[in-house]
Order: structure tokens, then C-alpha cells, then sequence
């Protein structure tokens, strides 16, 4: 028994196919991280996003995973990395970019065309580009928006989809981050962040009606990572 | 032996300074001609200046005869291209020079005719036959010869000081004794010494002959697939890109011509974000731009084409952060483009509207190689941040779902959506805040006027204009911030002409 999960181990070591049962990749080495754009997040996930790994933002509608994608390109902007942006439903704010800072000229923005293909489509494309931008490398983010995807859709998604675009970014100054509203891409040492949504995630600022104005969202994280964070 | 062929018009003028760069061809057509002329004559000609040229004639008396009969001829194809031309043949390339600049200043002056000015000066005769010329003519050599000195060492005398010196001639100028001039003078001194002289200070630079950067191919039999055509575009490409590599260049646009078995032509004109000369960049960025407009029917011929430019100089740096190379970002967004159609890739541009989410694009290039990037100042976090809160972050729906919206006191009550597919889960409203009035456009020419009021409420259509890239269609909304009891955030619009409402954006 005891031989039979060495040979395993061995043979997922050799073929670098997981790093969570096997010490391969040695797990040990530390994982350079970059900010999140949100001060407070960053010592929950150990510094940040890690690079050269696939990470997750999980949540539904109005969780704020979307103020935390842009705060990470701003971050990214801040530090002079070039970012890029796979949007699959096209559903980008310009305004609300600009207002976190981030440069719009340091962004490559892939829209999808949702009133142009069925959704299955858009998601073979966006999953394509997201692939060819890893490949390319040089980028300090990238991230894949598939959030008004639906998880059933994302479900479908071969196996080894996640796996092979893992592969890309894989000791690469590269964070790799998916937007999404289930968690299906957290690579080994990726984090997965979920965010939840209520109607006390909504920030009001004014004391009178009149007055009244939303200013934001509040972000209730929760982390997920395999290993990392255990230590 | 040297042969230099000058225009007479060109001489008689004053050259100034800026005109002393070598021309390039295709600028000054007695240039052109003298070029030609040359040319036909020796492989080995250097441009020393407008309307300048000096042949290597070495061997040339084994083809033509004599000197003189050599010099004659250049004269007369000269003359046959409508440029009359003076002719100095001599043993070094500056004597010859200063005998057809003299020769093209008495054609100018109508001191000479045109048909006698060809001067022969055998080898070792060269500062005798100087020696009666004015010495204005060293000026105008060494005002030719000044792109081509290096840096820092200058043949500028002021003619006005060798008059003051009572030198008028070449020959006086020659007699004076070398040390005492470089004592006076320093290193120009020397140098119209030796050009008085006769003397080369540099041997004849051959001006390399313009090739067009164009390579053709042609097929046994026509290629149908894009596939195979990338191997013929290898080696097509690989020799072009060498040519650049070795002279230094980069190509700015890629011409891709195909001759059809309709016997039509079909052009494909790509433009570069910068110099490239990657055969496999240009090979990637061809093919993939013919994948996306592939030609209607077989291909006899392939042919390319480069518009040559200098080429980039990137001097990389170990405190600037590394980005992708031009190279990958023009392969990467061409085959974005492929992926996620045309118009669709590229930087986010803010327009200068209110109109929300009025959104341009404009090609990607990455951020400037190879310079420090300067770190924008980073928004304030608002106070709310130490909470745990982002900003306010919205996500835009493009073309805006209509909803229904059931009002209490003037405030939304509760959402229904009318596209179930795109928003399927609305509700009772928890909380709003609004409205704010927006409009605008109304001033643009062609824009829809703004009705004062809806009289009716009608069902709209979302006009998709109105959020598209280029708006140019007036708007008047009242936009309202909602939170649903499901803890769904929205925020809704209501066109106040219409009296309809949309769900903007949602929050998040």
C-alpha cells in the first residue's frame, strides 16, 4: 500500500499534476504576492494575490467582486504592470475604472459580444483569449470575468481546461484571476475568495432622504487556499 | 582614378548648410540623372552631395577608352537626361571633385561652354592643375564633406581669413608650409592644406543601391488553404527580414498582394504599431490577418512587401518593470481579434460625455519600452475602505434590459424584470436613493430634440445607440440607486421622454 501511493506520488511529481497531495513544485519555495488594492484584504491572503497562480473571486451579484477586480488592476496599474482584461459579457464601467485608478492604457480589454453569440460561445471565446494572453506573458494581471456566466455553463468546461491554463502562468510574475460565481479554477496554490451579498452589504452615506447616496459596498471574504495559508 | 560629375545649376547656387546632406534617391531629379549615369558606369558611386557624384572609374579605360573619352561620355549621357554636368577626372577623389566644382561654377558664370567642361588630370599632376583655382571652391568642398567628417572635427575656416592672408588660389594656399598652418589653424588648417592639395582625406564611400524590400513567389499550383501558404510566406518573409536586420531597418507596413487564379489581385495592407523585422511576428500577424479576410479563390502568386524605416533602438532598462515586447502585443491582439472579433480588443478610452458608460476603444500598445513608468497617484481610499468597503463599482448591461418599475411615493417599490433571460431575479425594493437628472446631447446637430414630457407611458425599445461607443443621440434620464431585498444592487434609469425604465448598470 505504502509502495503503490510513493509510485503515485512519484508519478504526479514527475508529471507536475498536482501540488496539494505530493510535495511537487516544491511547495516550499515562497510565492511572491502582489496587492489586492484593498490594504486591509492583503494580510488575509499572506500579502495578496500570488503570483504564477490561478485565483479565484467568487460571489453573486452585489458581493463587490467586481470592486475588487478593478481595485487589483489598479494596484497592478500602481505598481507600472501592464494588465488585460477578459470581459466576457462586455459589461466593463469605464467610469468606475478611472475612479479606482486604474490606467487605461495600460489595460488590454477583450470584449465579448453577448447580443452576438450564444453563451456557450462567448465562454469558448473568452476561456481562449484568457489562454493566449497567459501564453503571451508580460502581464501582471489578467483576468477572466465569466461572473454572468452560469455555473451549469462553466460546469460543462472540460476538466482540464483550468489545469492546461494553469499551465501558461506557472512561474510567471503573472496573477492569474477569474471572476466567477462558483469556484471552479483555483489552481493548488491559488486563493479562492468568496463574497457574500445582503442587503447589509450596501453602504449608504446622508442623513436625510434627500441626502441619501450609496458609496459603496462592503466586502465580507472569506479565503480559501489549500495550503498556503495553513502554515 | 576618380570621376566626379557635377551639375552646373546646383553649383552655381549656394549650397547652405542643410543642403549638404547626402540626398537620398528620389529627391533632386538632376541628382537622379547623375545617379543614373553613374551607374551605368560603376558599380561603385558615392552621393557626395545634391547634384554631386563621384564614380570609382578605376577600369573603366578597359571599357571606354581614355580618360577623356570616359569623362566625355559621362558628359553626354548626362546631357542626354537634360542635365548639363561639369567632368574632373584625376587620381584622387578630391582633385576631381574640385575640378568639376570649378567646371560647374564657369558653366554657371558662362565662363565655359557646357561641352568643354571635362578636365583630365593624370596621376601626379593633380596640384599643378589645382593650383590656379579659387580657393572658394575648398569651402564648398568642405561644406560637402561635412556629413561625412566625424564628430568633433572640423574643416570650418572662414574664407574671409584666407583672403586677409592674401591667398586667392589653391596653388598659395598649397605653398604654405603645413607645420606653421597647424600651429595657426589646428587640424582644419591641415585639412584645406591637403584639399588644396589634391589629397584624400577618406577613401570613396559607395552609396548602397535602393532595392525595393519585396519578394515574390510563385506556385506550380495554387494554394487553396491558409495553411500551406505560411510555409511560402517563411520563406518569403526570412530573406526580407535579413535585408532589415542587416541594414538596420524595420518595416512599418506589410503589403501582402495575391494574384488569384481569376487572374485578379488581391491586396492585404497591414499597418504596424512600430519597426518590426520578427519574420515569424509578421508571418503570425499576415497570416492570421488573411484567416480573417481569406481571398476568394486559389493563389498563383505570393508577394510581400515592406516599407522600410529606421529600425527601433530599445535600450532595456534594470529599474523599469518588463512589459511585453511591440512584437508580442501586435501578434497577441491580432489573434484576440481572430478569437473575439474585429473592434473588439484593445485600451478603454473615456469620452468626455456624462452619458453613463459611454465607452471608445483605441488600439492597445503597451505603456512606452524601456522607460521608467511614472506611478500614478493612487485615488484616496475612502474612509469606508477600513470597513471592508470598495468603491462604488458598477457593471454595465449592454444594451440596458427594460424593467418595470411599480413606484411608492415617487421612489421605487419593486423591480419586474421584462428580459427574464438577462435579469432573472428581481424584487422588492429595500432601500433607493435618487434621482439624479441627467441629459445631454441635445445640442448636437441631427440628435433627437428633447420632447418636454411624456404624455403617455409607452413601451420603449432600448435604442442601442444611446449605449454604444459613439453616442450621438440626445439622452434625458433620471437615474435612481436601488437595493433589492435579495441584496441585489441596481441602478435603474427612467427616460424622461419616454417615460420607460432600464436597469443601467448593476452595482458591485
Amino acid at each position: 500500500m505504502q509502495a503503490a501511493r510513493l509510485h503515485i506520488e512519484a508519478l504526479l511529481r514527475a508529471r507536475r499534476l498536482d501540488r496539494t497531495v505530493t510535495d511537487a513544485g516544491a511547495p516550499s519555495d515562497p510565492v511572491r504576492a502582489v496587492t489586492t488594492g484593498l490594504p486591509w484584504l492583503d494580510p488575509r491572503l499572506a500579502g495578496g494575490w500570488p503570483c504564477g497562480e490561478t485565483s479565484e473571486i467568487v460571489g453573486p451579484v452585489s458581493s463587490g467582486r467586481t470592486s475588487l477586480l478593478i481595485a487589483s488592476l489598479a494596484a497592478a496599474a500602481a505598481r507600472g504592470d501592464v494588465a488585460a482584461l477578459i470581459d466576457t459579457h462586455d459589461t466593463f464601467d469605464v467610469g468606475s475604472a478611472l475612479a479606482a485608478g486604474v490606467r487605461l492604457d495600460h489595460l488590454l480589454w477583450a470584449r465579448g459580444d453577448p447580443a452576438g453569440a450564444p453563451a456557450h460561445v462567448l465562454l469558448e471565446r473568452a476561456i481562449k483569449a484568457f489562454g493566449l494572453v497567459l501564453e503571451a506573458g508580460g502581464f501582471g494581471v489578467v483576468a477572466l470575468d465569466v461572473a454572468d456566466v452560469a455555473p451549469a455553463d462553466l460546469g460543462r468546461l472540460p476538466f482540464t481546461t483550468w489545469r492546461r491554463l494553469q499551465r501558461f502562468v506557472e512561474g510567471r510574475d503573472t496573477v492569474a484571476l477569474v471572476l466567477t460565481p462558483a469556484p471552479v479554477a483555483r489552481s493548488a496554490r491559488g486563493v479562492t475568495l468568496e463574497l457574500t451579498a445582503s442587503t447589509a452589504t450596501a453602504v449608504w452615506a446622508g442623513q436625510s432622504r434627500r441626502a441619501r447616496r450609496l458609496t459603496g459596498l462592503a466586502l465580507t471574504p472569506h479565503v480559501r487556499t489549500a495550503r498556503r495559508m495553513q502554515g | 582614378m576618380f570621376a566626379a560629375l557635377v551639375a552646373a545649376a546646383t553649383a552655381s547656387s549656394t549650397v547652405p548648410p542643410a543642403a549638404t546632406v547626402p540626398p537620398v534617391a528620389g529627391g533632386d531629379s538632376s541628382t537622379e540623372a547623375l545617379i543614373a549615369v553613374a551607374r551605368g558606369a560603376s558599380p561603385r558611386v558615392e552621393i557626395a552631395g545634391p547634384g554631386v557624384v563621384v564614380i570609382d572609374a578605376r577600369g573603366l579605360t578597359r571599357l571606354f577608352g581614355q580618360e577623356a573619352q570616359v569623362a566625355a561620355l559621362c558628359r553626354q549621357q548626362a546631357a542626354d537626361r537634360g542635365v548639363v554636368a561639369a567632368v574632373g577626372i584625376a587620381a584622387t577623389r578630391t582633385a576631381a571633385l574640385l575640378l568639376a566644382l570649378d567646371g560647374a561654377a564657369r558653366i554657371a558664370a558662362s565662363a565655359l561652354e557646357a561641352s568643354q567642361a571635362v578636365v583630365t588630370v593624370p596621376a601626379g599632376a593633380e596640384a599643378a592643375a589645382l593650383a590656379p583655382l579659387p580657393l572658394a571652391l575648398v569651402a564648398r568642398l568642405a561644406a560637402l564633406e561635412a556629413p561625412a567628417r566625424p564628430r568633433g572635427r572640423t574643416a570650418d575656416v572662414p574664407l574671409a581669413l584666407w583672403r586677409r592672408w592674401g591667398l586667392a588660389t589653391l596653388g598659395a594656399l598649397a605653398a604654405l608650409p603645413a607645420a606653421d598652418l597647424f600651429e595657426r589653424l589646428g587640424a582644419a588648417g591641415l585639412a584645406w592644406h591637403a584639399m588644396a592639395r589634391g589629397l584624400d582625406a577618406r577613401p570613396l564611400v559607395p552609396t548602397a543601391e535602393p532595392r525595393p524590400f519585396e519578394a515574390a513567389c510563385a506556385f506550380e499550383w495554387p494554394i487553396e488553404a491558409i495553411e500551406p501558404l505560411s510555409f511560402a510566406l517563411g520563406r518569403v518573409l526570412d530573406p526580407l527580414c535579413a535585408r532589415l536586420d542587416h541594414d538596420g531597418l524595420g518595416t512599418v507596413t506589410l503589403q501582402t498582394t495575391l494574384r488569384l487564379v481569376t487572374r485578379e489581385l488581391y491586396v492585404r495592407r497591414l499597418g504596424l504599431p512600430m519597426p518590426m523585422r520578427d519574420p515569424k511576428v509578421l508571418r503570425t500577424l499576415i497570416v492570421l490577418d488573411l484567416e480573417s479576410h481569406p481571398p476568394p479563390a486559389g493563389i498563383d502568386v505570393l508577394t510581400v512587401t515592406f516599407e522600410p524605416v529606421a529600425g527601433r533602438i530599445v535600450q532595456p532598462s534594470l529599474l523599469a518593470r518588463a512589459h511585453p515586447r511591440p512584437e508580442t502585443i501586435a501578434t497577441l491582439t491580432a489573434r484576440l481579434r481572430a478569437v473575439m472579433g474585429d473592434g473588439r480588443v484593445g485600451s478603454p478610452v473615456a469620452l468626455d460625455t456624462h452619458r453613463g458608460g459611454a465607452i471608445a476603444m483605441r488600439p492597445f500598445d503597451g505603456p512606452a519600452t524601456g522607460l521608467p513608468l511614472a506611478v500614478p497617484e493612487t485615488p484616496p481610499v475612502p474612509e469606508h475602505d477600513a470597513a471592508g468597503a470598495g468603491r462604488l463599482t458598477l457593471r454595465r448591461l449592454r444594451p440596458p434590459p427594460q424593467v418595470r418599475v411599480e413606484l411608492a411615493r415617487g421612489c421605487p417599490a419593486r423591480v419586474r424584470s421584462l428580459e427574464p433571460r438577462r435579469l432573472p431575479r428581481l424584487g422588492a425594493v429595500r432601500q433607493s436613493a435618487g434621482p439624479w437628472r441627467s441629459s445631454g446631447d441635445w445640442w448636437r446637430p441631427g440628435a433627437t430634440p428633447m420632447p418636454r414630457a411624456a404624455a403617455t407611458p409607452s413601451v420603449w425599445q432600448p435604442d442601442p445607440s444611446v449605449w454604444s461607443d459613439e453616442p450621438a443621440t440626445a439622452w434625458d434620464d433620471d437615474e435612481w440607486d436601488v437595493v433589492l431585498e435579495s441584496g441585489t444592487a441596481l441602478r435603474l434609469a427612467r427616460d424622461r421622454r419616454r417615460d420607460a425604465w432600464v436597469v443601467a448598470a448593476l452595482i458591485d
